[in-house]
């Protein structure tokens, strides 16, 4: 049976994780742990791109949902999976992509309950909603000590590996991609569009965005569960409103409401204050002979870089890096 | 209730903004397959009657009826399903999808296929697309806009994406069509062709037409109800 040329690319993408994940014994694992990082990243800028791209919403509350995920998943496998004796051998192989799919739903769950009450709020008022949300999650985190508290939740198995990130990432990228590609997922860009017209069309608009903030935040606690599996360690203070900034940045330097742009915007973010932290180690020699130059200071200045970097791209590409998206015009 | 044939019923509408009432008491119907008119100089709420016909707005006072039945409390959307499509007076088509796209979403509330049969990507979800992708050109071929269909909507000159809004309500399967000011903007000629316009899609597609129109008598629809400011 002919299988449809989306679907093909997908199980090229998951062949390609799983083949890479096999021979990722003979990769530095310094290296292993930041294109893990890139993964995670394009999960969380893909879901997030289905909110505040695709759907027009102003979500900053990913990084509360992405908690949800991670401290979910992370549980079961510190408490439940033990005392059933499911951790180990085989069964971790089910085990694992079942916490993860566990702290994606609850991950959900909260989404919705977070998304029903607010999508009455447009722009500014939802993005404010949403940053409290994320601010409520992780204080909470901090004060319950049956997860850590602000010590933070050690000992989750390192589970994680290329196949599962990839794995996840590809079927992200492509669920996002399959839903938006139909009659249906249209009106997910009519909803961003013009509300009051995507009505009049007999769109509910409200059921719309609910479903993106669910889908989105469902992937966001996928995320999350690589994510804790991929440390072995959380601490609440990783899932701040500055994670979500972080990925909201990705959305809007991939050009809102671009898949390929967004990804590819996942994987420059995430690898630049790594590359930024590497150029730091180094040291160029000195023309003028004498001690060569260290380049030191880019450790220290390393976020202040990465700032920079970012203003000057929003300044000379407003649009994103890839843009699709005509500039609208003003509403009258 | 009146008259059996009487689908759109309004008896005694009325909305107030605060001290304002921007519609008083407006009684009027429309039947089964008729081209019906309201008039009215700037200001006298030509538009708000709309909205409050379409869902947007709640009246204060008196009720609507649609086909035998009560409107009030019902969403823009639930109303479109049961058969009311309307335009805007200033434009509104979705800016970043395409022509045949603004078409196909207005498809929306016959769909067959759910959110997930558009991840699964079966048979049938791909049977259904195609069969919509049709459907929609055939639309847009009736009113010569088929050419267009993968451009963006708001590359479209002043008067094709009036028509197109036509396209996109029709796409609805509306029984009955508002249109809010249809002749904004356009000069005697493109009038004529307006008003042939809406009399072939209302034979066409068998359906009562309700719009706003200007004040020459040419320009208005055989029955038309006058509204005071």
């Amino acid at each position: 049976m002919a299988i449809p040329k989306a679907q093909r690319w997908l199980l090229v993408a998951l062949v390609l994780s799983g083949a890479a994940s096999a021979v990722s014994g003979s990769i530095d694992p310094y290296f292993l742990d930041v294109v893990m990082g890139v993964g995670v990243g394009v999960v969380l800028a893909s879901s997030l791109n289905l909110i505040n791209g695709f759907t027009g919403q102003f979500s900053l509350g990913h990084a509360g949902f992405m908690a949800v995920g991670a401290y979910t998943s992370a549980m079961l496998s510190t408490v439940v999976a033990p005392r059933m004796g499911w951790g180990a051998g085989a069964l971790q192989w089910v085990f694992f992509p079942a916490s993860l799919v566990a702290g994606g739903l609850v991950a959900a769950l909260a989404g919705l309950a977070v998304g029903a009450p607010s999508l009455r709020l447009k722009g500014d008022y939802l993005a404010i909603v949403t940053l409290g949300f994320g601010e409520i999650i992780r204080v909470v985190l901090q004060n319950v000590d049956a997860v850590g508290g602000a010590r933070g939740l050690t000992g989750v198995p390192t589970h994680t590996n290329l196949l599962w990130t990839f794995g996840t990432a590809s079927l992200t990228v492509y669920t996002v991609w399959a839903l938006l590609e139909s009659t249906r997922g249209r009106g997910f860009l009519a909803v961003a569009d013009d509300e009051v017209a995507a009505e009049a069309m007999g769109l509910d608009t409200t059921r719309y965005k609910i479903t993106a903030f669910g889908i989105g935040s469902f992937f966001a606690g996928v995320a999350g569960g690589l994510y804790a599996h991929l440390k072995g360690y959380l601490n609440p203070g990783g899932f701040s409103f500055e994670k979500s900034i972080e990925i909201v940045v990705m959305v809007i330097l991939g050009g809102m409401g671009r898949h390929a742009g967004v990804v590819f915007a996942a994987i420059l973010l995430t690898l630049l204050p790594e590359g930024l932290r590497e150029l730091g180690s180094r040291s160029i020699p000195n023309p003028f002979g004498g001690p060569a130059w260290s380049l030191d200071w880019i450790k220290d200045a390393r976020m202040i870089l990465y700032s920079l970097l970012l203003i000057l791209l929003m300044l000379l590409r407003p649009e994103g890096l890839f843009h699709r998206r005509q500039p609208r015009r003003p509403s009258s | 209730m009146s008259a059996s044939a009487s689908l759109l019923q309004l008896t005694g509408v009325t909305i107030r903004f605060g001290g304002l009432t921007a519609v008083s008491s407006v009684t009027a119907d429309v039947r089964e397959g008729e081209l019906a008119g309201l008039i009215g100089p700037n200001g006298a709420g030509k538009t708000t009657l709309f909205n409050l016909i379409t869902g947007v707005y709640q009246p204060t006072d008196g009720r609507i009826d649609f086909a035998g039945s009560g409107t009030a409390g019902r969403r823009p959307f639930h109303l479109t399903g049961l058969g009311i499509a309307r335009t805007f007076q200033n434009i509104r088509l979705f800016p970043s999808l395409s022509v045949a796209e603004n078409v196909r979403v207005a498809f929306h509330r016959h769909l067959r296929h759910r959110a997930w049969h558009s991840i699964l990507r079966g048979r049938a979800f791909l049977a259904e697309e195609a069969e919509l992708a049709e459907r929609a050109l055939e639309l847009l071929g009736i009113f010569n806009l088929e050419r267009f269909r993968d451009a963006p909507a708001r590359s479209l000159s002043y008067g094709d994406q009036r028509r197109l809004e036509i396209v996109r309500a029709l796409a609805t399967r509306p029984r009955l069509l508002l249109l809010d000011e249809p002749a904004a903007g356009m000069n005697p000629s493109e009038k004529d062709e307006l008003m042939r316009l809406i009399r072939f899609v209302r034979d066409r597609f068998g359906l009562a037409g309700s719009s706003t129109a200007g004040r020459s008598p040419r320009d208005r629809p055989p029955r038309s109800a006058p509204i005071r400011r």
